[in-house]
């Protein structure tokens, strides 16, 4: 999946890279300058050379939170809805713990034509979900890393020691910290399949006919509307197999869709 | 009291047979005159007879084509009973004006009677040209609000021609905006002299809001020139139409009575006997088309307003204090249809209570259009101190003279609020607090804040470094318990090796002491309970037995964790061993044997109890 993910992001960077030669052509700018001009823009107003210089950020291969975030609201200010929505999708992949985000994103959402339903998993699992985007995968891996370390260095004291009195503290400790850093290790696993993940998707056009197989001749399912999110299952050359919010399947054209 | 009460029974009971006995129904309709002038209005009549039975609603003539119902109906029936045979009559009357000229037909009318419905025949009505006007026998007027004394003598028709009475309606301009001011006007072209008017129905002005522009009873007579001939003019009605929505509107024909006094030749006639009759006139349908209002440059506050306005608010102070009453006025003045305009917006304000406002309205007709004012005084009550602004109320209106939206916006009002007093405040009047106003929703800024943009996309722990970082420690805590194990099994080999066999070696060298002891030799005795002491510690202790001083022997116990009182009897045993070895002359048996039985208790007790050794 991870591979098919890498094949997408490189035709979509290439596309971008394609579009903006003749900007990027003139003058190479570090990020961090794009990224000021991009805020200036926007400050402007000029929320289309805005969403350009954002852009070109993303163009140079680099996957940041603030400039798709920043990019999600010139997308909005330009009622691309859609796009809006994948950026910010994106920047919450990378910081799922960013509320400004994830406040957008709702207002986003209020804006699509599609019903999105509430989701209904069991409490102590969104609980769980909640508690897995408290902090993002950097800072988790650091975590369990502090742990693992402090955990090992109490369990070599504990072998150096060994025969002495309060040998056996350090072992208590020691093993008490190795199974705290599992604990965190479970959690920067977990946190790190979300943000490898590729299998979810916004529709960026319209309006989009969801077929019941991968093809104009099958049956017309449903068609949904720019800014919903399906999650994708297969592709079939440009048919992408996927599951609309409220559960039902079908098949759509690939170009439809933004993987977040 | 019994002669009469068979008599009531009989009667009743020959009523109750009356239905069967009465006869069939019949309807018949007739019309007078079946001849008539042009204007001239005609009665007809509907009977129905043979059944006291009525019928479930009188025949509606109200749209009759050709006619134009003026009155009616009346109703008169007739009821006889004779001998269980009825017979019943019942006649509505009404009078119709046959509209324009030739032959008009009643059709024939239905009438439903219990479960039947019956028919009248059709008739005809032959209108013709009005040649001359004909006496009637109406009641002498009132004081005719015609009356002029010109009027008299201007009406003298030539005598070969017949007189005329013309009623128009017309309106200012065909095509309006909604909400715009259209004046509709009837008026009377008269060659009579009028005696009395009255409408026959009452208009109905559908779409329209309608305000009366004429208020005078008085008509003012204008004489004018038209194409039959010339007339005198009055203006008997006006009114102002404001439309209420778009689209094509027609005005329906009015139909006025007017009492008409003939002048006729003979002066004597004309001075005493002053004859009038009935003339009927109806006036035309106007047709209005409302236009839409555009929606180019309308402005979101706009709520319908269409005229000229002018926007005015005022507070009634300056300063006040916290939940003093503050009135604001806001007052919109001008030509227009003042009675629907809605308030204009007063946009929220913070730290201010406000009470729905109190609306006064005047209207009056100023050359022919409506001006008037409208007021809403709201009243506030400040809610906090300090320089509070009242935000400027803005009201657009559509002017449909330049075809243009205008918005008016007031000054702001900046009003001075002082603290209250506190001791006039009672504690519920503590001003309300309120949830934080919602009056706005949009996205959150974006993020401006400078550093460094780095690809966060990668997977930190998908990396060596990161499996590198995972495996060194252990790597190494597991090599340090190897080299810890290995250390172990070589020193702890010959240490535990000695360490079990210190009990036995003690043991060993304490029998050895007591036969020592037997035969009497106690500086050997002495010796060998100071060896037994000191190898069964430092086997223990896995430490050399050479270099034991008393204070090592105590500290190393006490690292043991022996208690201290037997650390102390070790050392006692101990120390008297190595006095008795070296001062022999004061040891007897006795004393060996006590300090014997003393060591093989501390060695036991140290043996049993304290395992760490």
């Amino acid at each position: 999946m991870r591979r098919r993910g890498g094949v997408v992001a490189a035709l979509g960077l290439a596309l971008l890279i394609g579009g903006l030669t003749a900007r990027a052509a003139g003058a190479s700018r570090s990020p961090e300058e794009l990224f000021a001009r991009g805020c200036e823009q926007y400050s402007r107003g000029d929320y289309a050379a805005s969403a350009d210089s954002f852009r070109e950020v993303l163009s140079a291969g680099i996957r940041n939170s603030r400039v798709y975030y920043n990019l999600g609201n010139a997308c909005f200010r330009r009622n691309q809805i859609g796009q809006a929505i994948l950026y910010y999708e994106k920047a919450l992949r990378l910081d799922p713990a960013d509320e400004d985000a994830r406040a957008n994103l709702r207002y986003a959402n209020l804006r699509i034509r599609d019903r999105i339903p509430a989701d209904d998993s069991p409490l102590l699992l969104a609980l769980a979900v909640r508690a897995r985007d408290l902090l993002r995968l950097e800072e988790v891996t650091r975590l369990f890393l502090g742990v693992y370390l402090a955990g090992m260095l109490l369990g070599g004291g504990w072998i150096l020691t060994n025969g002495r009195r309060w040998a056996p503290h350090l072992g208590i400790a020691a093993l008490a910290l190795l199974v705290l850093s599992l604990a965190c290790g479970g959690w920067m696993l977990l946190q790190g399949r979300a943000r490898a993940s590729a299998d979810e998707a916004i529709v960026l056009v319209e309006k989009v006919e969801v077929l019941s197989g991968p093809g104009p001749e099958n049956t017309l399912l449903a068609s949904v509307h720019e800014g919903t999110k399906v999650r994708i299952h297969n592709r079939r050359e440009a048919w992408v197999q996927v599951t609309l919010p409220d559960g039902r399947a079908g098949w759509m054209r690939g170009e439809a869709l933004g993987v977040i | 009291m019994r002669p009469f009460r068979i008599v009531s029974l009989l009667l009743l009971s020959a009523l109750a047979a009356t239905p069967l006995l009465s006869q069939e129904p019949q309807v018949s309709a007739s019309v007078t005159p079946e001849r008539v002038e042009e204007g001239d209005p005609v009665t007809l009549t509907v009977e129905i007879s043979g059944d006291s039975q009525a019928p479930e609603t009188p025949p509606d003539l109200t749209r009759l084509p050709g006619f134009i119902l003026a009155a009616g109906p009346s109703v008169s029936s007739y009821f006889r009973w004779i001998n269980g045979r009825t017979s019943a009559s019942r006649t509505y009357t009404y009078t119709l004006l046959p509209q324009g000229r030739g032959t008009r037909t009643i059709p024939a009318l239905a009438l439903k009677i219990g479960e039947r419905v019956l028919r009248t025949e059709p008739l005809r009505v032959d209108v013709v040209p009005r040649s001359s006007i004909g006496g009637g026998g109406n009641p002498p007027p009132r004081a005719s609000p015609f009356a002029d004394p010109g009027t008299r003598r201007r009406l003298a028709p030539p005598p070969t021609a017949p007189a005329l009475l013309i009623v128009e309606a017309s309106v200012d301009k065909p095509v309006v905006y909604p909400g715009e001011q259209v004046t509709l006007v009837y008026r009377v072209y008269t060659q009579f002299e009028i005696a009395q008017m009255s409408l026959k129905d009452q208009p109905t002005y559908q779409g329209f809001w309608v305000e009366d522009l004429k208020t005078d009873d008085k008509y003012e007579a204008r004489p004018v020139a038209r194409k039959e001939g010339s007339f005198v003019e009055y203006t008997v009605l006006k009114k102002a139409l404001f439309p209420t929505n778009p689209g094509s509107f027609t005005i329906p024909p009015i139909t006025f009575h007017f009492a008409v006094r003939r002048r006729g030749m003979d002066p004597f006639d004309s001075m005493f006997f002053q004859p009038t009759e009935s003339v009927f006139r109806s006036s035309g349908a106007v047709t209005i088309r409302v236009r839409d209002l555009p929606e180019q440059g309308r402005p979101p506050e706009f709520k319908g307003a269409v005229g000229q306005f002018t926007l005015k608010v005022s507070a009634d102070r300056k300063q006040a204090r916290v939940n003093d009453a503050v009135a604001l006025r806001i007052r919109v003045e001008g030509q227009g249809n003042i009675n629907t305009l809605e308030t204009p917006g007063l946009p929220e304000i913070q730290d201010f209570k406000r009470y729905e406002p109190k609306v006064e309205e005047a209207m009056q007709a100023k050359g022919g259009t409506l001006v008037g004012a409208k007021t809403w005084e709201y009243v506030l009550i400040p809610l906090a101190p300090g320089e509070q602004v009242i935000p400027p109320v803005r009201f657009a209106f559509f002017d449909p003279l330049t075809e243009q939206y205008r918005l008016l916006e007031s000054d702001p009002i900046r009003l001075s609020v002082a603290k209250g007093d506190l001791a006039e405040v009672p504690v519920q009047a503590a001003p309300d607090r309120t949830e934080i106003a919602v009056l706005g929703s949009d996205i959150r800024y974006i993020k401006q804040a400078a550093g460094r943009i780095v690809d966060e996309g990668t997977i930190p722990y998908a990396c060596r470094g990161f499996l590198a970082l995972l495996l060194a420690p252990l790597a190494l805590n597991v090599s340090l318990l190897l080299i810890a194990r290995r250390r172990a099994a070589l020193s702890g080999s010959k240490a535990l090796v000695r360490r079990r066999r210190a009990a036995r070696a003690a043991r060993k060298r304490l029998r050895r002491a007591r036969t020592l002891l037997a035969h009497d030799q106690s500086g050997k005795f002495y010796q060998e309970m100071a060896s037994a002491l000191t190898f069964y510690l430092a086997d223990k202790a896995g430490v050399s037995a050479s270099g034991l001083t008393y204070d090592r022997v105590e500290e190393i116990l006490s690292e043991r964790g022996v208690e201290p009182e037997t650390g102390q009897r070790f050392r006692r045993c101990l120390e008297a061993c190595d006095f008795a070895r070296f001062a022999p002359a004061s040891s007897g048996k006795e004393e060996m044997e006590r300090a014997f039985v003393e060591a093989g208790k501390v060695i036991e007790e140290l043996e049993g109890k304290v395992k760490i050794l």
